[in-house]
């Protein structure tokens, strides 16, 4: 008998099996961490909005669609948390304690981060966060811009268009590496 | 470029198993509310509201069933477009168009103002404004159940105007049972306090902490 799909795995869930949720977040948390590694960068808020995510996902199972693409339903979840986080965060109302004072996050050993990997983070990070969620989905994740455009909700010419505007800065940004 | 240096990144196994760990607590609880129970339940508080409000009207004025009666068609364009906005609003992306919706409630408010031309019955004693403050006040109540509702979703601006207009069809069903002015006023004092509760519904939703994110 074949592995079940996660589309199975969900609709289990929906119906009550926790441990169909372990299983389908067992596969699918690494994506998720490394597209909001991509968006987030900060290894603490990374964790955060994976579990936000994840949480999103147990608290909202009657919103998916039975039959849907898990996968990017998940992915819009944390496109989705990361955006608002990062909104937030911009309007300087995130990471406040009740004082008003910046809090003081629990300091984690970086991940191993060889030179090439942090040229390109930095470079997406420099993007404005509408091209970046796009380049990292599109390139990053493989998703065509099609499934980007369900991901994120929006029009997959202005999945294009986003993608077009990031990659032309990325390519300044990066303009001295190699295989461009 | 380069980006299989990303997809090849090493992931943190660890800090997904405290995410994990610290989901447990979640799932040992109860499903949560589902979106349609979300959908009935605002549209209940809102013309729950706007029926007992009808009532009281019945029994201190005597107009107010032969203007009921009058306003009929409006009533039930109110009921329509507070519905089809609330569906819109709180349910699952692609099961009604957001844009379709929008429209839908623009047309409603124009049917109103269309309908008042057809039969205005009397001018009022009372200022214009009264109308706005009773349609804002009444509307408070519909416009927080719309918010909570509307943080169990991810953040999205055209359905928060949505779920301010069902908010908002509060205030109308009274207005058509409780006012027989001219269109002008239907169009400035109801249909103002009307989009201000949308406007409402759409700037405090942005702010609001989400319970989830899910589209």
């Amino acid at each position: 008998m074949g592995e079940a799909s996660n589309e199975e795995l969900m609709s289990r869930f929906c119906t009550g099996d926790s441990a169909a949720f372990r299983t389908l977040f067992g596969r699918l948390g690494p994506m998720v961490q490394r597209f909001l590694r991509s968006m987030l960068r900060e290894p603490t808020l990374v964790e955060d909005v994976t579990q936000t995510t994840f949480l999103s996902v147990v608290r909202s199972r009657d919103r998916y669609t039975p039959g849907a693409d898990v996968a990017r339903w998940v992915l819009s979840i944390a496109a989705n948390a990361a955006r608002d986080l990062l909104r937030h965060r911009a309007l300087g109302v995130e990471q406040l304690s009740s004082t008003g004072d910046a809090v003081e996050r629990p300091s984690q050993a970086p991940l191993p981060d060889p030179g090439l990997r942090r040229r390109l983070e930095d470079a997406l990070q420099a993007l404005p966060e509408s091209q970046r969620e796009v380049v990292v989905l599109h390139k990053v994740e493989g998703l065509t811009f099609e499934e980007v455009a369900g991901v994120l909700g929006i029009t997959s010419t202005a999945a294009r268009i986003r993608a077009h505007r990031g990659y032309g800065r990325l390519k300044e940004l990066l303009v001295d590496l190699e295989g461009m | 470029m380069k980006f299989d240096e990303l997809k090849d990144s090493a992931f943190d196994p660890a800090s997904l198993e405290r995410s994990l760990a610290a989901l447990e607590g979640e799932l040992a609880k109860p499903p949560p509310r589902s979106w349609r129970a979300d959908v009935a339940l605002l549209l209940a508080v809102s013309w729950g509201l706007a029926g007992a409000m009808t009532l009281v009207l019945f029994f201190t004025d005597p107009g107010t069933g032969a203007l009921a009666l009058r306003h009929l068609p409006a009533l039930g364009l109110l009921l329509g477009t507070g519905g089809l906005a609330a569906f819109a609003a709180l349910s699952p992306p692609g099961r009604l168009p957001v844009a379709a919706a929008l429209v839908a409630a623009g047309l409603g408010l124009s049917g109103l103002v269309f309908l008042r031309a057809l039969d205005t019955t009397a001018a009022s004693t009372l200022p214009p404004w009264v109308c706005t403050l009773s349609h804002l006040g009444t509307d408070a109540i519909p416009l927080v159940i719309a918010l909570l509702c509307l943080r169990r979703s991810a953040p999205h601006t055209p359905r928060a105007l949505l779920a301010g207009v069902a908010a908002g069809s509060c205030g109308a069903l009274i207005g058509e049972v409780g006012c027989g002015q001219s269109w002008q006023h239907v169009l400035l004092f109801h249909g103002g306090a009307w989009a201000l509760i949308a406007l409402a519904s759409a700037v405090i939703a942005r702010r609001l902490k989400r319970f989830s994110y899910a589209p």
